[in-house]
């Protein structure tokens, strides 16, 4: 993953629990989560493909969660993408446009019913390939927060690469949400909240030009390609970091339309910027989005 | 009403006087300076107090393979060793709560402080 | 003979309001000062609002507030309004009561100290509600200060004006 971790956490022993932050988030990118270092369960268990791998607790849970997730939406969200992911490697060193047949021939390994948990071991069929970058961040969120609630921190709000966890929060912090055209301080409006986690998917964060032609790292499963559903970024407010993370990528693919029952069913609420500068969020968060009105967006109103 | 001075005006004016003291003073305690944090691989590495900066100065993390320029009220990435040099172009970090981040080099930047705050506590991207 | 004063008083109060605009005016000649937040200005048509709250009533010192008011208003828009409104309200209702205090304590100079307090006050209040945030509070100790200073030259200047402006007044209303 690599990412920024920032955190604002308020209380006795705050220093040192950012600390203990810090170290898991790195440890939960080397030794479980990452598919580039070799020895972490993911790349274990990708090197294997075809065979069962015995991983830490955690890891297989959280695989059988993103599994339910990857159901409920549709597939619009896969941690199988990883072969197509790594041949795109957009965000990496080489990226490409992989050619038509290249792109059918990895679409084959897309497939979240050949991926079999038991217990602690998880096992994928031969050619697969998991990612789980869309979730990284928003686990990291969680493993945050098992690690305050266990600290004498009381309020405190700790950033994994933009996926945010809220901590003891009952209401008013103040979360802004980048504006998809500005530099990293500029926000297009503000999700007043309460504990929770949030997180965003954009077409801004990872890209790569090719002929003239601009390709974001958010790729729809079903077709190969970075998604088009006319979205330029996806806010997902949900108590599980995990999920928000998986249903931002998932509310991303689908478009507004198709997110809506997924959102309902896992009682997360969102707020949808359109690629035609409309603003769209969803009836629990109405009352806490206020926009800014000098970042250039128009909200939709509820009808 | 023919009198300028009489006892209680002065009176009046040193209470006024005497609040506006007691108002100065939390602001000289750090309640209103506006800070600066430079991350090194996650823990704090230096603190610049921005709001007592007089002149522009620039701080080489040689180690990191970063510049970072700093004048009154704002800091910014001057140049850095990295590929994307997003950090660079994050450009000046003036209000609080502003970051910017380099990567390769594991540094991050944050305005801590202020005195009150219109915009967003974190955020999210 | 009713009818005659009524208009005479009329008169003489177009002319206060005619002053306080012109002292309004030139005293936008001020420049901003650091650490003021801009637009704070001395206040010198408050010599006027004192000296009809001192001699005539709370209706006609208010009279010259909203003439302020909406002058402000119509050269340089609805905030503008606001501002002087509120900060004009605030003032003129503390220096008729410290003036008309059966046994008011206060001279001229404390009446007008505090009648810039409370100015500045209103002010801040005002834009409080304007911005939508406290922010604009920072800016209290600062501005209590410069009421201080701006109140004892107001003050002073209206001591010194006093006999002029009765003669004024005499004219009119004899």
């Amino acid at each position: 993953m690599g990412t920024t971790v920032i955190q604002s956490l308020r209380g006795p022993g705050s220093s040192a629990t950012a600390g203990v932050i810090v170290d898991k988030i790195g440890s939960l990118e080397e030794k479980s989560l990452s598919w580039r270092q070799a020895g972490s369960d993911i790349y274990r268990i990708n090197a294997n493909a075809g065979s069962s791998v015995r991983t830490g607790a955690d890891t297989a849970e959280w695989v059988r969660q993103c599994l339910k997730i990857s159901a409920a939406g549709a597939g619009a969200f896969d941690i199988t993408v990883g072969s197509l992911s790594a041949f795109w490697d957009i965000g990496g060193e080489n990226p490409r446009v992989p050619a038509k047949e290249k792109i059918a021939e990895l679409l084959k390994t897309i497939d979240r019913n050949t991926v079999k948990t038991n217990g602690d071991t998880v096992k994928i069929a031969a050619g697969q390939r998991l990612d789980m970058g869309a979730v990284g961040k928003g686990i990291a969120c969680d493993e945050a927060r098992k690690i305050l609630e266990k600290s004498r921190v009381k309020t405190g709000t700790v950033s994994v690469g933009g996926s945010v966890l809220v901590y003891g929060y009952k209401k008013g912090c103040k979360v802004g949400i980048r504006d998809p055209k500005g530099t990293a301080n500029d926000y297009m409006g503000i999700l007043n909240l309460g504990s929770c986690c949030v997180s965003t998917s954009g077409n801004y964060e990872k890209t790569f030009t090719f002929k003239g032609k601009t390709y974001h790292h958010i790729l729809d499963p079903k077709t190969g390609y970075p998604a088009d559903s006319g979205l330029t970024s996806v806010t997902v407010v949900c108590d599980s970091g995990l999920a928000s993370d998986a249903l931002s990528t998932a509310c991303f693919v689908l478009g507004y339309e198709n997110s809506l029952p997924l959102l309902e069913q896992y009682s997360a609420g969102a707020v949808f910027i359109g690629r035609d500068g409309t603003v769209k969020v969803t009836a629990d968060l109405e009352d806490r989005f206020s926009l800014n009105d000098s970042a250039g967006y128009v909200l939709e109103p509820r009808v | 009403m023919k009198t300028l001075f009489k006892k209680a005006d002065f009176l009046l004016i040193a209470v006024l006087c005497l609040v506006c003291a007691a108002l100065f003073l939390p602001r000289f305690f750090g309640a209103g300076k506006l800070e600066a944090v430079i991350y090194c691989e996650g823990a704090p590495f230096r603190r610049v107090d921005l709001s007592t900066v007089k002149e522009a100065y620039t701080i080489w993390l040689d180690a990191q393979g970063v510049v970072l320029k700093v004048e009154p009220g704002a800091i910014g990435y001057e140049s850095s060793n990295c590929p994307d040099k997003l950090c660079v172009r994050t450009g000046r970090l003036t209000r609080p709560g502003d970051t910017a981040a380099c990567l390769p080099s594991k540094t991050v930047v944050v305005l801590e402080g202020g005195f009150f705050r219109k915009g967003p506590d974190v955020m999210t991207y | 003979m009713a009818r005659k004063t009524n208009n005479r008083k009329t008169a003489l109060l177009g002319v206060l309001g005619a002053q306080a605009l012109a002292l309004s005016f030139l005293e936008n000649i001020f420049p901003a000062l650091p650490g003021l937040p801009p637009g704070a200005k001395p206040g010198f048509s408050n010599i006027v609002t004192m000296f009809t709250a001192a001699t005539a009533g709370l209706g006609e010192a208010l009279a010259i507030t909203v003439i302020k008011s909406v002058f402000a208003g119509v050269t340089r828009g609805l905030s503008a309004f606001i501002m002087s409104f509120a900060g004009g309200i605030l003032s003129t209702f503390t220096m008729f009561f410290l003036l008309r205090l059966k046994s008011s304590p206060f001279g001229i100079a404390g009446v007008s100290v505090a009648s810039a307090a409370a100015h500045n006050l209103g002010q801040l209040l005002a834009a409080a509600v304007l911005t939508g945030t406290s922010s604009v509070f920072g800016y209290a100790p600062v501005l209590l200060l410069f009421a201080v200073a701006t109140g004892l030259v107001t003050g002073t200047v209206l001591k010194v004006l006093m006999p002029a402006l009765r003669k004024q007044s005499r004219y009119f209303l004899k």
